[in-house]
């Protein structure tokens, strides 16, 4: 697009103006101040885009007259055009676009024209003046800053700034050199924390080594105090044994004492040949030959007493024994005297009854006279029968004579049936038949007649038959009572005949024994008596004199033995001769005096026992006691010590051994816990799980390492990308814009660039490549930046879209003259490559400068605004 | 001579833990705890039962940094279970388990022979007759760097023997240069075989007299060290020659899996895949536990849905759910899912963009091509030269700042420039900036 012709009819302070064959390249219009530039570069914009708003003050209504508006005279694409701009009550007022024949054209033919310029980017891009030269932002706005930035920075308008952000906050997230929060250094604190766990662990060799030498010297030391208890111990059971010996010690000293009081040699008692310091100090050697020391155990100690006690206790059964039959003697004593007595007496009453029994009698006849219960019977047998016999005849008697009184009687008894009788049948019974032929009626008359007359017959008959059969048995009973009569008598005779034969009897039995023929029964049992009585004298006679005389000869006996044993024990005899009876009580006595001594010579003999018993009981306490000690050496240490002595050794023996049984627990307890500590370290697979733990957590670590290394990788291949696409992929409004800033600063700078993804421009110094910020350029330089950029985006416009003439403002009033000069050439170039140019400037040395620099350059002086 | 056989092996690391593993159950974390041992202890059972004559550790038997007084005991335990079998043990100590790291307060039994730091000869003796001579040389600190084969005579003893000796023979970068020594340096000595410790992949390097094995560990002990772990039954016949018979003793067995998710149409889909590898692993070695790192590749469907927040953590989870739940011999358990999955867009068209993002990618090629070294391995690199580009020098040296952080070193225990593995890193930052900086699609 390039104006040729610019017509204001009212715009501020203008008012018809024309300016008219401007020329398609540089053409530098200088005005003085308030000459009207900056409204005359407000005009362009507004014809192009419409006027402002009412507010503002860019509006420009005109203030001297004229209709606000105009038009512009341009060529474009081959073809002319005019485009003009009036107000009509809008606000942009109203646009008539027309070809060069004058013909209207569709309104939106300058959009196309202007390929949809806007407003914006030609005021920022297009039209400018030193303000906008000295502010970025003006080249900030999203239409301008589109051409700069974005061009062929990714494909498809991905986020690289995001990516890289995401990546730094990745990283960082995982790791920081110095961080703590971050998870590589929390897992580096996590095996820290295992390395500690480990690190004990680990020393465990060493300990176990330390535990096995811990373990062999507590066995070496153990070994040690086991031998020093068992010498403590050995100590202590010798101070028990001289205690538990010390009782039995003195007893043997008390039997020794008492044996030697009973005079027995110790030898004799069963005892070693001492070598005690008594004994010693005697200077006795009770020495007995082994063989023939009675055992102690089993001997009699009677043994030991004198001859003449031991004769006694061998007899001490004999003695006792008849000792024990002294009261038999007295008894023996006495039943000879009353033998004697009652023989005497017996013999005075036998006797008087000979002289009772009469004549004849005599001791003889009367021992040989049976009178025993045999005798008695008979004679008792004898009397009954005869007593029997007569009262059957008194019987007998009796009983013919009621015989004979019954025969009377029966003769003079009457006949049974009387005549009387037999008629009083026969007429009742006529009478009967009679009335039962008359009363009967006629009807049964016959039969009830025959029959009462029958019944009456028979009566008669049998009355008659009844009076024939008694006087036949009246006769029989006579003929049977005069038999019994007889028959009465015959007994009776036969009874008398039995008494004779009798009485014969008893008279020759009583001949048979001697006696008088006349005694009767009760006679004869008297006499019997008195024999008997008799015979009783003459039996305790013979008995009593039979009695003393046994005990006369056992008493004779008797005492013959108590003699026999005086005699064995060489005693003086008792004389028998004086009488025996006499000689009982002094034997007596004598044989208590032995028992006596005997008792003596027992109890001698009982002591004896005792005290040897004691003395064999006493030896061998100390012998069990003594043990493996032996009991002489035992019994040596004891004649050393006293009871004391004894309890104090056996409490410090106590003492030692508890000491040492003590040091063995607490190293038996040390060695169990070295013991049981090895077993543990060495199945303990806590330090095999730690490892295995850490390498878990290495794991771990190498994982986030991984992620992290992946991140960093990827960081760096970012920025490396960056550094390639910002050195070669620069947008080409950049890389132009570089070159115009080359330019303009005579080639101290070489780049223009934007960093990637950001919408910011750095320069880069030719020389080193240092990049620095517009912030950090001067002023002047900054502006030539800028101008650099505007040329920039002014030329890719070109070809993106359409060319558009620049309309600068006083743009080189803060350059020094040499870079305005280098910018005047170069907006001289700019133009020369067909880009239209409207520089105003005020400065006359600046259009000197433009015209000087640019042969070609028009130089039109702005008239006065009216 | 007798035929006789030995028990072969090295690299035991009682007591070691398992690396790179986290989130592991209780259960799980005493599984893998005793797995080591557990391993040493098919070790020795088979030893018992195949009646060895002797039982050969070549180095690294645990690990004296750990200082794991169990591992020891029951190391002893293991030692006490050969001497009452009558099998005579030869120990050497390798960097792991230096001369000075072994407990002095254990006594182990007198079958059991330590090298010293001097080459010596013991002989192995059954039922009075000597079968072979072992030779062999212990680590007498963990850096050993000098040729040890050097030590061992030309001409060893007979009737058959046996070098004993950890060491890096060859060119292996991949370990520490402990006491390297060539190939030819143990060829050239007249052994007829030769137990190598140090190397934990089995490895016959020598077929022939004198046979050069190395039997790898019994038990891998991380995702590096996969497949089937154990010792080696060597056979001796009365000719002298060798036969060697891996015995596998690993309770813990470790996988990779890769699968592209290409045409892959929904996560069920994907699970049927796991579901059926995993059946076929635990069907090789039921007895073992099966740790899994599972690598999703390939561009396809499942992509967008894989990288959602918290995806490949929740997939992870189910699996173990599914089939480590709990995790005990028989199950797989996925240690690690990784997702390598890229969106179906074509990274060459994306990288020859005119834009930032083409830039960036530009860039990661050129560092993926030419991956920086870490500070202290500059020398030999382009960088040293001064040929590294600057894009590589510029990621080490922003990574440098927390790989570099003493703290950080402290608490790996190793150095932490192992982590950065350039490729992995390099992908996963492509994909974070596609996702950022790429339009359309994702």
């Amino acid at each position: 697009m390039i104006f040729n012709r610019i017509h204001i009819d009212g715009f501020g302070t203008w008012r018809d103006l024309d300016l008219e064959e401007l020329d398609p390249g540089l053409n530098v219009l200088l005005a003085p101040n308030e000459g009207g530039k900056t409204t005359l570069m407000t005009f362009i914009r507004s014809v192009l885009f419409g006027f402002r708003r009412r507010s503002d003050p860019q509006r420009y209504e005109p203030l001297r007259g004229g209709k606000h508006g105009g038009h512009i005279d341009f060529e474009a694409e081959g073809d002319y055009y005019r485009v003009a701009r009036s107000a009509d009550g809008t606000s942009p007022g109203s646009m008539h676009i027309s070809d060069k024949d004058g013909s209207s054209l569709p309104e939106g033919k300058l959009a196309d024209l202007l390929r949809n310029t806007t407003d914006v980017l030609f005021e920022n891009v297009f039209a400018f003046g030193l303000t906008e030269l000295q502010r970025l932002d003006t080249l900030q706005k999203e239409e301008v800053a589109g051409h700069i930035y974005s061009a062929g920075m990714a494909s498809g308008g991905q986020d690289p700034i995001g990516f890289r952000q995401w990546l730094r906050k990745e990283r960082d997230r995982l790791y920081l050199p110095r961080g703590r929060k971050q998870a590589v250094a929390e897992k580096l604190l996590e095996i820290g924390a295992l390395q500690k766990e480990i690190d004990p662990l680990q020393q465990l060799p060493e300990e176990h080594a330390t535990l096995l030498q811990q373990g062999r010297s507590l066995g070496e030391r153990l070994a040690e105090v086991d031998l020093i208890i068992a010498a403590r111990q050995s100590q202590l059971d010798a101070a028990r044994r001289a205690q538990r010996a010390w009782r039995d010690y003195e007893d043997l000293l008390a039997a020794e004492s008492a044996l030697k009081a009973l005079g027995v040699p110790l030898t004799a008692a069963g005892g070693e040949p001492a070598k005690t310091k008594t004994d010693a100090g005697d200077g006795q050697e009770n020495v007995a030959s082994p063989g023939t020391r009675p055992n102690p155990e089993t001997s009699d100690p009677a043994e030991l007493l004198p001859p003449s006690q031991r004769a006694l206790l061998r007899e001490s059964g004999r003695i006792r024994t008849l000792l024990a039959a002294a009261p038999r003697l007295r008894e023996l004593r006495a039943a000879i005297q009353k033998g004697l007595t009652d023989a005497d007496t017996a013999n005075v009453a036998l006797q008087t009854h000979l002289k009772d029994l009469g004549k004849g009698w005599n001791a003889e006849r009367i021992r040989t006279r049976a009178t025993g219960l045999k005798e008695r019977e008979k004679i008792r047998q004898f009397a009954e029968e005869m007593r029997q016999v007569e009262s059957e005849i008194e019987s007998i008697s009796g009983r013919a004579a009621e015989a004979h009184d019954g025969y009377e009687t029966i003769v003079a008894r009457r006949d049974p049936v009387s005549r009387e009788a037999v008629m009083l049948t026969w007429a009742l019974a006529v009478a009967l038949t009679f009335i039962s032929a008359v009363v009967v009626p006629p009807v049964a008359r016959l039969v009830t007649t025959s029959a009462v007359g029958t019944i009456g017959a028979m009566t008669g008959i049998i009355m008659m038959w009844l009076r024939h059969r008694g006087r036949q048995q009246m006769r029989n009973e006579r003929l049977a009572a005069a038999d019994r009569e007889t028959t009465m008598w015959a007994q009776h005779e036969d009874a008398q005949q039995s008494l004779r034969e009798i009485e014969d009897k008893w008279q020759a039995w009583l001949k048979s024994q001697g006696l008088d023929v006349d005694l009767g029964a009760d006679g004869a049992l008297d006499l019997l008596d008195r024999i008997r009585e008799a015979q009783e004298q003459d039996r305790r006679h013979g008995e009593s004199s039979a009695n003393a005389a046994k005990a006369t000869s056992e008493l004779t006996v008797a005492c013959g033995r108590v003699n026999a044993l005086f005699e064995s024990l060489h005693r003086d005899q008792i004389s028998l001769q004086v009488g025996l009876q006499e000689a009982v009580e002094p034997l007596l006595g004598e044989l208590e005096a032995l028992q006596a001594e005997l008792e003596a010579a027992e109890d001698q003999g009982m002591r004896l026992r005792t005290v040897v018993d004691q003395y064999a009981q006493a030896r061998a306490a100390l012998r069990a006691v003594a043990g493996e000690e032996g009991p002489e050496a035992l019994r040596t240490r004891l004649e050393s010590l006293d009871p004391d002595q004894i309890e104090r050794q056996v409490q410090d023996a106590e003492g030692e051994v508890a000491a040492a049984s003590a040091q063995r627990d607490g190293l038996n307890e040390q060695l169990g816990g070295v013991r049981e500590r090895l077993a543990h370290l060495e199945g303990d697979a806590e330090l095999s799980d730690l490892l295995q733990a850490r390498e878990e957590k290495r794991s771990e670590l190498t994982g986030y390492l991984e992620e992290w290394a992946v991140h960093t990788v990827a960081g760096v291949l970012f920025d490396l990308a960056k550094q390639v696409y910002e050195e070669q992929r620069q947008p080409e409004v950049l890389k132009l814009a570089g070159r115009y800033f080359e330019a303009m600063t005579n080639g101290r700078y070489s780049r223009v660039l934007a960093p990637l993804g950001e919408t910011r421009l750095e320069v880069e110094e030719k020389k080193g490549g240092r990049r620095k910020g517009p912030e950090a350029l001067s002023r002047g330089t900054s502006e030539q930046l800028y101008l650099a950029m505007r040329l920039a985006l002014a030329a890719v416009y070109a070809n993106q879209a359409v060319p558009l003439p620049l309309v600068a403002d006083d743009i080189l009033v803060n350059f020094d003259d040499r870079r305005a000069a280098s910018a005047a050439t170069l907006l001289g170039d700019f133009a020369a490559e067909g880009h239209q140019v409207l520089a105003f400037t005020c400065h006359s040395h600046l259009a000197e400068v433009f015209t000087a620099q640019v042969p070609g350059a028009k130089l039109i002086l702005l008239p006065k605004p009216v | 001579m007798q035929p006789f056989s030995f028990l072969h092996c090295a690299d035991v690391h009682l007591g070691a833990p398992f690396r790179g593993l986290t989130n592991l159950s209780p259960e799980l974390g005493a599984h893998l705890r005793d797995a080591p041992v557990a391993a040493f202890t098919r070790l020795v059972t088979a030893a018992v039962e195949h009646k060895v004559a002797g039982f050969i550790i070549a180095g690294d038997l645990f690990d004296a940094a750990d200082r794991n007084l169990r591992a020891q005991i029951k190391l002893r335990d293991q030692l006490v279970r050969l001497h009452e079998a009558g099998i005579s043990t030869f120990v050497t100590a390798g960097n792991h388990d230096p001369m000075g790291g072994w407990l002095s307060s254990i006594r182990y039994p007198e079958s059991v022979h330590f090298f010293g730091s001097e080459v010596s000869a013991i002989p192995l003796v059954r039922d009075g007759e000597t079968l072979a001579h072992v030779y062999g040389v212990s680590f007498n600190r963990p850096e050993v760097k000098e040729n040890l084969a050097a030590g061992f005579p030309v001409e060893p003893e007979g009737p058959f023997s046996i070098g004993v000796l950890h060491a890096s023979v060859g060119d292996r970068s991949e370990h520490a240069p402990y006491a390297p020594c060539s190939l030819q340096d143990l060829k050239f000595r007249r052994f007829d075989y030769w137990a190598l410790g140090h190397v934990h992949k089995r490895e016959t390097l020598h077929g022939e007299k004198p046979v050069i094995h190395y039997p790898g560990n019994p038990q891998g002990l991380h995702i590096n060290e996969t497949g089937p772990r154990g010792g080696t039954l060597v056979k001796v016949t009365s000719g002298g020659s060798v036969s060697l018979t891996p015995i596998w003793s690993d309770v813990v067995r470790w996988h990779r899996l890769r699968t592209s998710i290409e045409g892959v149409q929904s996560i069920d889909d994907l699970l049927g895949v796991f579901s059926q590898t995993a059946s076929a692993i635990v069907g090789e070695a039921s007895e073992c536990l099966h740790i899994l790192r599972w690598t999703l590749t390939g561009g396809g469907p499942l992509h967008s849905e894989l990288h959602r927040p918290e995806a490949g953590h929740d997939l992870a989870e189910t699996l173990r759910e599914e089939h480590a739940s709990p995790a005990e011999p028989g199950t797989v358990w996925v240690e690690q899912l990784d997702l390598a999955t890229r969106a179906e867009r074509d990274m060459r068209s994306l990288r020859e963009q005119p834009d930032l993002l083409g830039d960036l990618l530009r860039l990661a090629e050129e560092i993926r091509s030419s991956p920086p070294a870490p500070p202290e391995h500059e020398i030999g690199t382009g960088n040293f030269f001064g040929l590294e580009p600057e894009s590589s020098a510029a990621v080490r040296d922003a990574v440098a700042e927390l790989l570099e952080d003493r703290r950080v070193l402290a608490a790996l225990g190793r150095d932490p420039w192992t982590i950065a593995d350039w490729p992995r890193l390099i992908a996963a930052a492509e994909s974070l900036a596609i996702k950022w900086l790429a339009s359309g699609e994702d």
